[in-house]
């Protein structure tokens, strides 16, 4: 790398950090509009926030924390704070052992370092500064990808406009998982693509402690070496077969050892080493695929939730896209799109529609890179600012009406 | 380098070592991670079931009471050890174990906040005016102990500030000893 790409780099990356920091700055902004509830969090907001807008008899509250904290937020924080040990009643005992440690362990080996005395409170600021740095730096490691793929410039502006305006990446800024799982994820394709396996594993092994969904990761992973491995006809002589089996075992060593150790400590404290697997039966789910869509339709036939279709709708183009750079489909990228389909239809078909496209957003990055490459030279400049428009519109809309609940009805 | 293996080529390869390295730095990684979340968390729960099976003989069960004193089971806390004691009980706490007297005077609290940063595997409650002066309390190692006054002026229910507390604790491994002079009643509780 030139000195003037280094430059470049550097500069690129202070460019995703402001976007990302001006994103959070225009969040918390419409987060005026929102009203909270206190209760949800399971947290006294009342003492340790920074700043409070409105507060009633303890429930109603505008606030920085609670902005960031809703729905699995809690639960992440609560890991954090307190780890895995469980005693309430038989039926939730389990319930935890679903979210993956490696982020909420961050957040807690990060506070704990630093010289915090309300932990309560700071582990929620450093778990959302560790959301919005991963995601600062994913869109960097993505930006890196593209050109790997000598992605053309236009359709790269396009594609981050698109990533970083997409509604549902709401979830990237709040106390969630999800940007640290797409920068693990996205530094392990960077060095799929790179031809540095050593380092694809151990992100790969990461990604897997920090979201189990990353076990189609670590497939993709795994048949992507052997692929490249058989091409370069490297096990027909045994000297190198040898090597690569050597090779082979330390990279399985390494892709188990968090989950291994995660699992270790399930045995301690449950007794059961397997104790991960089990929360879903106790929370009386039962996975199977597509059964979101069946559920769906069963409960709630009429509430489609407009997130919900916005992003199947762009589901649907990025096939359709990609269906018509069917040349793209024989290479071996189309492993990593394999990737993103496993995990966001068979492995997360458990959910809610929201979880749903939330865990399409992780992974929307890929989608998007794949369905982009290539195909952006019909797209005009002012249909791109329209489109772009309505988006940053609808996440915006999508905010206020579909975080806040019930905001605007309450005044 | 010409290209063909042997060890010395591979040896010298730079690439290579700094890839050894790498390896190095994530087994001790894991090394160190397994130590503090298996290895160090079995050895605790070992020292802590010895404990309570030298305690138990220091406390005088009595069946009936012991299930009035369920109904007001603290939010969260799982009952390790209940019972009445009819004389006065000695506590002794094994080496190890941090001991916390919580203070509920709010013009304390402040103090204590910054106190609970240390984590504090052991904590004494007392709604007692008498507070510490009831018990006899000894400890293998003393200047492991950060002992506080305790006094309910207010007579907040003990159940109310311990799960208060509870929200604010570091630690997942949160044993609390529970006094009740006015009834006596003994608990030990497990945190969630």
């Amino acid at each position: 790398m030139t000195r003037e790409d280094a430059k470049k780099n550097v500069r690129v990356f202070l460019f995703f950090a402001g976007v990302t920091f001006a994103l959070f700055i225009v969040r918390y902004l419409v987060s005026f509009f929102v009203i909270n509830y206190g209760w949800l969090m399971g947290i006294d907001v009342r003492n340790h926030d920074f700043i409070r807008f409105y507060y009633e008899e303890g429930q109603k509250v505008f606030s920085l924390q609670t902005m960031w904290l809703r729905w699995d937020a809690s639960v992440y924080k609560d890991i954090a704070l307190r780890g895995y040990e469980w005693a309430g009643e038989e039926t939730f005992k389990y319930s935890r052992h679903g979210w993956f440690p490696l982020y909420s362990y961050t957040v807690g080996m990060l506070v704990r370092i630093l010289p915090f005395y309300n932990l309560e409170a700071w582990v929620v600021y450093a778990g959302v500064f560790l959301s919005n740095f991963s995601f600062a730096l994913s869109l960097f490691v993505l930006y890196l990808i593209c050109k790997e793929l000598n992605v053309s410039q236009k359709a790269m502006k396009l594609f981050f406009a698109i990533f970083i305006l997409y509604p549902w990446n709401y979830f990237f800024t709040l106390f969630y998982s999800e940007s640290f799982y797409l920068l693990l994820t996205s530094l392990c394709f960077y060095f799929l693509l790179k031809g540095w396996y050593l380092y694809a594993v151990i992100f790969c092994a990461l990604s897997l402690a920090t979201r189990p969904t990353s076990l189609s990761l670590a497939i993709t992973v795994a048949l992507w070496i052997f692929y490249k491995d058989w091409l370069a006809g490297s096990f027909l002589k045994l000297k190198i077969l040898l090597k690569i089996c050597a090779k082979y075992l330390i990279y399985f060593l390494i892709g188990v050892t968090p989950v291994f150790i995660y699992f270790s400590h399930m045995k301690v404290i449950t007794g059961d080493f397997f104790a991960v697997t089990k929360w879903h039966n106790i929370r009386n789910h039962n996975p199977r695929p597509f059964r979101i869509f069946i559920r769906w339709y069963e409960e709630n036939p009429f509430d489609m939730r407009w997130g919900s279709v916005f992003n199947l709708v762009l589901l649907i183009l990025s096939f359709y896209w990609l269906g018509k750079n069917w040349r793209l489909i024989r290479s071996p990228y189309t492993l990593a799109y394999l990737s993103a389909f496993l995990y966001t239809f068979l492995l997360s078909s458990n959910g809610t529609p929201d979880s749903l496209t939330r865990y399409m957003g992780v992974n929307f990055a890929l989608f998007m890179l794949y369905a982009i490459y290539g195909s952006l030279g019909k797209m005009g400049g002012c249909k791109l600012g329209v489109v772009l428009a309505i988006m940053f519109l609808l996440q915006n809309i999508f905010l206020a009406f579909h975080v806040g609940g019930v905001a605007f009805y309450s005044f | 380098m010409d290209g063909k293996f042997n060890v010395c080529n591979v040896m010298l390869n730079k690439k290579f070592l700094f890839e050894v390295f790498v390896v190095f730095v994530y087994f001790l990684l894991a090394g160190f991670v397994y130590y503090r979340e298996v290895v160090a968390i079995k050895a605790y729960k070992k020292d802590f079931t010895d404990y309570l099976l030298e305690y138990k003989d220091l406390v005088e069960f009595d069946q009936e009471k012991s299930l009035k004193a369920n109904q007001e089971r603290v939010c969260g806390a799982e009952v390790l050890v209940e019972g009445y004691y009819s004389k006065r009980p000695r506590i002794k706490i094994p080496s190890g174990f941090k001991t916390l007297l919580v203070e509920t005077d709010p013009a304390r609290l402040e103090i204590l906040d910054k106190k609970l940063r240390i984590p504090a595997q052991f904590i004494l409650f007392t709604n007692s005016d008498v507070g510490l002066s009831m018990f006899d309390l000894s400890f293998e190692k003393p200047e492991h102990a950060q002992l506080h006054a305790c006094a309910y002026k207010d007579k907040i229910p003990a159940s109310d500030i311990m799960k208060s507390y509870s929200s604010r604790l570091l630690e997942s491994q949160v044993y609390v000893a529970f006094f009740d002079s006015g009834t006596g009643q003994v608990s030990i509780k497990r945190l969630r």
